[in-house]
């Protein structure tokens, strides 16, 4: 079983969604790398799966607000370390979601305030986000219902 | 009563110290072996554990760090023989709390075990923080309360933890409680998520990679053990973890040092071990799918999340918690709550637990916008419609015990002699005849309307009436459905 990327790029404002379709939403600076990975690197079939991109935090939130109910994943692409220290300061409405954070830069400082988030996963900008993609894969394998299954990455992204 | 396990291959011997520990008052489990001792320590919660030294398949001193560590950690009397200096010196400075020689007199045993169970009372009483941390872990059901009281304990030991519970009962919010009560609360709470690693990547993860390790290693990565050194690591879904990798992980929390893939240095870790699973650890150990001493290992002391339809007490406080926490974050006005809408969260069974009932209140505050009060039909239609069924339901089973109208069944209430009055007959049976209208419909007005031949305003009025509005089907989801 694989799924099916709906929309990849669309941006707010999200439609109030009745239904318990799994969402991703995709923080990150404008022109970030990772929109084309995901872009490119998701295959579709079978499974629905929206992606909703948000360029600063405040959308982020309203996108929370919108995206209630049902499955969510969370990726998270701060530029600089004062924007992972904001998400980490608005730790609640992300607390319970389960979150992949991708990191600026990898002092200790800088995981120390990402550990604040409890991320399911963590790895850094500098990479292809190969990693990435095959853990939220998995995770949204987990996540269906009836059997896991993968997201297939584009072979040039691993 | 304290429970007493005893660990010795002479049947003979066995058995006196049974018979003592029963004149004590106690209650006592008998082994024969290091492996049947350990068994039971896993499954059982013991005070004082006598332990034979020397037993069929090991040394029973080399049971006492897996005893200390285990589930309850009972205090250790060693059973030694008269003359074995070595042993007995050997067993206190590895931590047991005295030793008995055999023979001894029965009370000079009695003696020691009191000694033994008054000392670990005293421990355990100033073990117990009188306050705890719990953040948001909502209620005051019974079943929560004992689950919380192990935190505490759990909290104040430096034992590896493990939490098992139903999915969305939270156990990383029970994981994080530990930490947050612990002496480590200041470091790092650090967590694996088991289920969402490839097998490719649990290693690396794990431990880091050096350079060069695999293809795409462009650079060193530091691992998320070393990055839990001084704080806690939390294993969540600890059963996905692949068999492989358990091993690794299980030498690590043995040994506290580790080699990152391909590293050629060992690095020294000081981590506290938190995992949680909802899977039967015990039953994948004995189908092989996970290693028996990993699961000693991870789970020194046990705690269990209870599922939400044990503790429904907890639901009105749980909702009230989430949504002022939900105007909280979008800077809303508080919302006041109907006493219906409750009544509804309570008719449902939460197979998803709190997990389950956070998403449904969120759904709820997202339909309801800016209405100062949540009301049952803000509720998604499966919550409704699976409450509507079962209040009535119920309401069949027994016939209107709460309206005072005696048997309706036959023509006993027209012989009664508290005969009604038309009214109050003719009100019951609206009422119910609109709940099974209700029911028959799945809520849809069109429908019931046409089977019933009254108008949409008469329907509504009625409904109103009986206040049964809120089986109604809101017009958007009967489109729809």
């Amino acid at each position: 079983m694989a799924y099916q990327l709906l929309n990849p790029g669309k941006r707010i404002p999200l439609e109030r969604e009745s239904n318990s379709r799994m969402k991703l939403l995709i923080y990150q600076p404008d022109g970030h790398p990772l929109e084309n990975v995901l872009r490119q690197g998701l295959t579709t079939k079978g499974h629905e799966i929206e992606s909703f991109f948000f360029p600063d935090i405040a959308a982020l939130t309203a996108g929370l607000r919108q995206a209630s109910g049902g499955d969510i994943i969370l990726i998270l692409v701060p530029p600089d370390k004062k924007e992972l220290s904001r998400l980490a300061m608005m730790r609640a409405p992300l607390l319970d979601k389960k979150i992949i954070l991708i990191l600026p830069d990898n002092r200790e400082e800088t995981i120390s305030t990402a550990h604040r988030l409890h991320p399911r996963y963590i790895s850094d900008a500098d990479g292809d986000f190969s990693d990435t993609i095959a853990v939220l894969s998995k995770m949204i394998g987990n996540a269906g219902s009836h059997a896991p299954g993968e997201l297939i990455a584009d072979p040039a992204h691993g | 009563m304290a429970s007493v396990l005893i660990v010795d291959d002479d049947p003979a011997i066995a058995d006196i110290l049974s018979r003592i520990v029963k004149k004590l008052g106690h209650s006592s489990t008998s082994a024969s072996d290091v492996r049947m001792g350990m068994d039971h320590l896993a499954s059982g919660e013991f005070d004082v554990v006598l332990l034979d030294v020397f037993l069929p398949d090991g040394n029973g001193l080399e049971m006492i760090p897996g005893i200390k560590e285990s589930h309850h950690a009972p205090e250790i009397i060693i059973i030694t023989a008269f003359g074995d200096p070595d042993s007995a010196e050997l067993a206190i400075k590895n931590g047991a709390w005295d030793y008995i020689l055999k023979p001894s007199p029965t009370e000079s045993i009695m003696l020691t075990i009191k000694r033994a169970l008054a000392y670990r009372k005293e421990k355990q009483a100033a073990a117990t923080p009188r306050l705890l941390r719990r953040d948001d872990i909502i209620g005051s059901s019974p079943q929560l309360t004992r689950a919380l009281e192990r935190v505490a304990l759990g909290a104040s030991t430096k034992a590896n933890v493990l939490i098992t519970g139903e999915t969305g009962t939270g156990k990383e919010l029970f994981a994080r409680a530990i930490h947050r009560n612990s002496e480590r609360s200041k470091r790092r709470f650090v967590v694996v998520d088991c289920a969402s690693l490839p097998d490719s990547l649990v290693e690396s993860t794990l431990f880091g990679h050096e350079k060069g390790a695999y293809t795409g290693a462009d650079k060193e990565r530091e691992g998320l053990i070393k990055q839990a050194n001084g704080g806690t690591l939390f294993l969540d879904e600890i059963g996905e973890l692949p068999l492989g990798s358990q091993k690794a992980l299980l030498r690590v929390i043995q040994e506290h040092r580790f080699r990152p893939v391909s590293g050629k240095k060992e690095i020294e870790v000081d981590f506290r071990l938190i995992s949680a699973t909802n899977r039967n650890l015990e039953k994948m150990a004995t189908a092989g799918e996970f290693r028996q001493d990993l699961l000693y290992r991870i789970r020194t002391f046990g705690i269990q999340t209870p599922p939400l339809r044990k503790r429904k007490q907890d639901i009105k406080k749980l909702s009230v918690f989430y949504i002022n926490k939900l105007c909280d974050i979008y800077a809303e006005e508080t919302k006041g709550f109907s006493s219906e809408f409750f009544e509804s969260l309570q008719q449902h069974d939460w197979p998803g637990n709190v997990r389950e009932l956070f998403n449904t209140l969120e759904e709820a505050m997202s339909v309801a916008g800016r209405e100062p009060i949540l009301y049952s039909y803000h509720l998604p239609t499966i919550i409704r419609v699976a409450a509507a069924k079962k209040t009535i339901t119920a309401s069949a089973a027994s016939p209107a015990p709460d309206e005072n109208l005696g048997s309706l069944n036959g023509l006993e209430a027209f012989n009664s002699k508290n005969f009604l009055k038309i009214n109050t007959f003719r009100d019951t049976m609206e009422r119910k005849y609109l709940q099974r209208l209700t029911l028959l419909t799945n809520g849809n007005r069109k429908e019931a309307c046409r089977i019933s031949g009254l108008s949409r305003t008469r329907l509504f009025e009625l409904l109103k009436k009986h206040e049964l509005s809120k089986y109604l089907r809101k017009k958007t989801e009967a489109a729809v459905g």
